[in-house]
């Protein structure tokens, strides 16, 4: 790997953890995702096969990369536990971060310590099934035939993924996001020295136009012990700590304004 | 080295006789180097229809594509002489004679007398009688009387390859914008399940074929190089993968998925491995996936869900690029590759569990990356890619204890196939194997003591429903639902297809006397996959056991697929002189087939990789109930996750103390374990079938320790699509009507019994004293 290469790859994996380290999430993103699937694989895809070498394909090299550079973070991961580190944010940066640079020194000093060019070369296997590496010199022009072949479906077939796949989002969103109205007791405490125990009862969804609201308490019997009207909050959640006699089995029954059956129901059991 | 030289013979009777597959013309190209791949890869039969015995065809009928067109693999030339190249590829299509205007000018076979039989090739900017350049092919020697042409090809050493072109990536991106259509019926036909449209099944089937098949139709074309093969495959699998994540692209709902999302959270919250993940233990041991989830997670600051989105889908696309890789390695083929992946692609799981959130998405890359690797150090490769290999073993060994199975037994496999077909015996082939059997069991024997027990149920359970068929079980035998007979029809058409795939490269690999060890091992594979599929018949487990075994089995069983499908492997034999039909010896090297052979077999094996898929869609998962999104069913997985089960997960987690130990359905407790954050309790079901709760039922309820119950009234609704309410159901197979709602709000009347959450469809009770 000649300098030049190895700078931009050295700068791309610093500024991607300044990104990761600082950057709103519009930056965060990338620079995250350029260091978990493609810089430390790069670098050590860089460092085991010298650019020029025919002993890997382009596909295969496509492949690796993003191999490589999981196969970095999961075994990083288990050695950086392994000696008591935290696997947070700076812990994955670390592995990451210092593999790529790491692999980056020893793709550039490698051509240094590497055996005699001669006797590289003579190792050096064409395979029809690596294809031949691109040279530096042959560019990719747009043409207007490139245009119309390549560009232009492939722009298409981008659209419409990313187009429906956001669509898609949103539809199943809105389809699930339906009002969920709860009732619900905390598991009732110890019976205190008046024979009662304490519990918090929340009420959760409702909707204030529905209000007000009635907690109406009965009895083992069916006897009612008492009633309270719930005035719900902004996010239509009521909560208030309620206190029922330990020997009953208590019935909490909330109803909306002007209904006569109930529409949840919480039970406290009697205590024994 | 001296120079290499093709001959192109032709047999002396094809002007007198009608055309047929023995209207052929061999190419052998000798071995370029010590450590060559076999002849198979050097050898090519070209399909010949002489031109002067079809006039009127000739004259009158277009021909399709590909007509007469031959495609010649010429080691290490790198010249752009070819009709049509790939970067990348060496692949050069050759227009045969009597197929009408050359489409490239450089390409330009020479006319011939009508009683003539010689073919002369004469490739691009050679000149007729010049010396042989370094690097080109030339038609050196034509021989009117043996009807022989030579070609001699370039003397070693190999000169410096020149500089290539551009990526050529043929039609594949307009082949992909059609496939992206498909993806958008797909995705309109889930939005109109979920708004319960009656048109919505209709798009989905339309919306999978266009997905697939134009590609697979592609690549079956054999015109595609190797850029635009990987396109189309990566591209393919892209697409199948916007599919996977558009049933459900808010948030996860399939409870393995939830489990490695909750063994995902153990680690972005605490930043710990190992901690104790109550929805899956055994998933504690393989953290592979959740710690790549949570790698990308905290690199990004997305969440996990999305973190997890996207680290299966790079660990799908990974494999089938491996797949693709390993397969074109192998063949030196793209469109054996492109063809083995688009079959693959048809696997019962490939759609739904090997691409979900789940520790098998990432060990199956690795594992393809291992076998890669193998490959790859054994044709000489070197020691990088032993390294690359251990590092293989390792992540699998990490990730899934199946999957790291697999990789034993496979790598066992290919090395025992290679020490066995080859001499003299390569025993440090065995090397690899044994590195990985080490690896897997050090890792279990050390780390992973727990998943002996884990695998233990699923043995037991495969040997209960052997002794219910063939010994004297007293249990009462499990009812399979029958399955509908069109999706049998379509399941069984796919499979019958392979095995006359199988059985056609069987028989011509033993009449060849095929020395190959990995084309050996694939068709050892593709045999294990045949009997696996015995698994199906195995009780109410037997069909995923038996796509779980066909998750690995079916990759040799695509290869073997695609070396018939490409190599035109006969499928019914001419008859020999001695009137032998099936015994009789094949063709010498691999087929290549042209004209209307040719086309019919893309038609055909269109045909048959698309009834696959069919079948794959209809037997995998989701269920053929299942297969569009929509409003709540009782048990069904995905669909039963809704925003009532969600909320009253979330009520526990911020309410009971996290490990308390909750029962409920099959929705109830991957909830409640994942984001509930509490212990389930999988084995209520006679909780709720009890009509009365008496003694016996309150004994059940203590032995299990269980503290809450989750009941969601509206299992009464409906009968569950799997034909189980619960995980280990009493009642599994045998559901005739649902559960009766008086047996849900039993619980209401018992006077120990608390109900605390109700959210008017899901109630939690807590059980016992309070």
């Amino acid at each position: 790997m000649n300098a030049a290469r190895a700078g931009a790859l050295a700068g791309v994996t610093v500024a991607s953890g300044a990104a990761v380290l600082a950057g709103p999430l519009a930056a965060s993103v990338p620079g995250g995702l350029l260091l978990a699937f493609v810089l430390p694989g790069l670098a050590i895809t860089e460092a085991m096969f010298r650019p020029g070498r025919l002993d890997i394909g382009v596909v295969e090299r496509l492949v690796l990369i993003p191999a490589l550079s999981l196969a970095v973070l999961v075994l990083g991961g288990l050695g950086l536990w392994a000696v008591g580190g935290s696997l947070n944010q700076a812990g994955w940066l670390s592995i990451a971060a210092a593999v790529a640079l790491i692999a980056t020194g020893v793709a550039v000093a490698r051509p240094r310590i590497a055996p005699a060019a001669g006797a590289a070369e003579s190792a050096t296997r064409i395979s029809t099934a690596a294809g031949a590496t691109p040279r530096p010199g042959s560019k990719w022009r747009l043409s207007r035939r490139r245009l119309f072949r390549d560009v232009l479906p492939l722009t298409l077939a981008l659209a419409l993924i990313s187009g429906i796949g956001w669509w898609s989002f949103t539809d199943s969103e809105r389809t699930y996001d339906t009002a969920v109205v709860t009732l619900s007791a905390t598991p009732p405490g110890a019976v205190d020295a008046d024979g009662n125990r304490s519990v918090q009862v929340t009420a959760t969804g409702l909707d204030a136009g529905r209000g007000p609201y009635r907690l109406v308490l009965s009895g083992t019997a069916g006897a009612e012990l008492s009633e309270h009207r719930l005035t719900p909050d902004t996010a239509g959640e009521w909560s208030g700590r309620v206190s029922v006699p330990g020997t009953e089995r208590v019935t909490m029954d909330l109803f909306r304004d002007g209904e006569t059956a109930a529409f949840r129901t919480v039970i406290i059991a009697a205590a024994q | 080295m001296g120079e290499e030289t093709v001959v192109i013979r032709l047999p002396a009777e094809t002007v007198k006789r009608t055309p047929g597959p023995d209207d052929t013309v061999m190419m052998r190209l000798p071995e370029t180097g010590p450590k060559k791949p076999p002849a198979a890869d050097d050898t090519v039969v070209i399909s010949k229809v002489p031109g002067d015995l079809k006039p009127t065809e000739k004259a009158g009928r277009k021909r399709p594509v590909g007509d007469d067109t031959v495609i010649i693999r010429l080691p290490g030339n790198n010249k752009d002489t070819g009709r049509k190249r790939s970067v990348g590829d060496d692949t050069v299509i050759i227009r045969l004679p009597g197929t009408g205007k050359p489409k490239t000018p450089g390409s330009t076979p020479r006319k011939r007398p009508v009683t003539d039989d010689t073919v002369i090739i004469r490739l691009p900017q050679t000149p007729k009688k010049t010396p042989v350049i370094a690097g080109r092919a030339t038609v050196d020697r034509r021989s009117v009387g043996d009807e022989t042409v030579v070609i001699r090809l370039p003397s070693t050493p190999k000169p410096e390859p020149k500089p290539t072109g551009p990526v050529d990536l043929g039609y594949a991106p307009w082949v992909l914008a059609l496939s992206s259509l498909g993806v958008v019926l797909v995705a309109l036909s889930y939005g109109g399940g979920r708004h319960e449209s009656t048109w919505a099944m209709t798009a989905y089937w339309i919306g999978q074929i266009i997905v697939f098949t134009p590609v697979v139709f592609r690549l079956l074309s054999r015109l595609a190089g190797v850029a635009e093969s990987f396109l189309l495959v990566i591209g393919l699998a892209t697409n199948q993968y916007m599919l996977k994540w558009m049933y459900s692209p808010d948030q996860f709902r399939f409870p393995d998925e939830l489990q490695h999302w909750m063994a995902t959270t153990l680690i972005t919250e605490s930043g710990q491995l190992f901690r104790p993940n109550q929805a899956l233990p055994p998933a504690v041991h393989f953290p592979g996936l959740a710690e790549m989830g949570a790698a990308v997670s905290g690199l990004t600051g997305l969440s996990v869900t999305a973190s997890g989105t996207i680290v299966a889908g790079v660990a799908h696309l990974i494999f089938v690029g491996m797949l693709f890789a390993a397969v074109l390695r192998g063949s030196n083929s793209p469109a054996m590759a492109g063809v083995a992946c688009v079959t693959y692609a048809t696997a019962m799981h490939y759609l739904f569990f090997n691409s979900m959130f789940l520790y098998q998405t990432a060990a199956l890359p690795f594992f393809m990356l291992t076998v890669w690797a193998h490959r790859r150090w054994r044709t000489g490769g070197g020691r990088k890619f032993v390294a690359i290999a251990i590092a293989g073993i390792a992540m699998t060994t990490v990730s899934h204890h199946v999957t790291a199975f697999a990789l034993v037994a496979t790598l066992g496999l290919l090395a025992l196939t290679e020490v066995v077909l080859e001499k003299p015996r390569p025993w440090v082939t065995l090397a690899l194997p044994a590195v990985a059997a080490t690896l897997v069991a050090c890792w279990i024997g050390f780390v992973a003591q727990d998943v002996v027990a884990y695998l233990e149920a699923p043995i037991d359970s495969l040997r209960a429903s052997l002794n219910q068929m063939f010994g004297d079980s007293s249990e009462p035998a499990t009812v399979t639902p029958p399955v509908p007979v069109v999706q049998l029809a379509v399941q069984g058409a796919g499979l019958l297809g392979l095995l006359i795939l199988f059985l056609a490269v069987a028989r011509d690999m033993l009449l060849r006397k095929d020395r190959d060890a990995w084309r050996w091992a694939a068709l050892v594979g593709g045999g294990v996959f045949f009997a696996g599929n015995g698994a199906r018949f195995l009780g109410s487990g037997g069909p995923e056991i038996a796509g779980r075994l066909s998750t690995f089995t079916y990759v040799p069983m695509s290869i073997i697929a695609a070396i018939a499908i490409v190599y035109a492997v006969q499928l019914i034999p001419p008859k020999d002189e001695s009137g032998r039909r099936w015994l009789s010896a094949p063709p010498p090297g691999l087929s290549v087939t042209t004209g209307r052979r040719l086309a019919g077999q893309v038609y055909l094996g269109t045909a048959l990789i698309t009834v696959l898929m069919i079948g794959a869609r209809t037997g995998g998962w989701p269920p053929v109930s299942a297969l569009l999104p929509g409003p709540y069913l009782p048990a069904a997985y995905e669909r039963s996750v809704d925003a009532f089960g969600v909320d009253a997960a979330y009520w526990q987690a911020a309410t009971l103390p996290h490990g308390t130990r909750v029962g409920g359905d099959i929705t109830a407790v991957a909830l409640s374990s994942t984001y509930g954050r509490m212990d389930p309790v999988r084995e209520v079901g006679e909780l709720f079938y009890a009509d009365q709760w008496t003694a016996e039922q309150d004994d059940r309820a203590r032995g299990l320790g269980l503290a809450y119950l989750v009941v969601d009234e509206r299992l009464s609704d409906d009968l569950p699509p799997n034909d189980a309410y619960f995980q280990n159901d009493p009642m599994a197979g045998r559901l005739t009507e649902p559960i009766p709602a008086s047996d849900l709000t039993k619980f209401d009347r018992i006077n120990g019994i608390s109900r605390l959450y109700d959210n008017g469809h899901v109630r939690i009770y807590q059980m016992g004293v309070s």
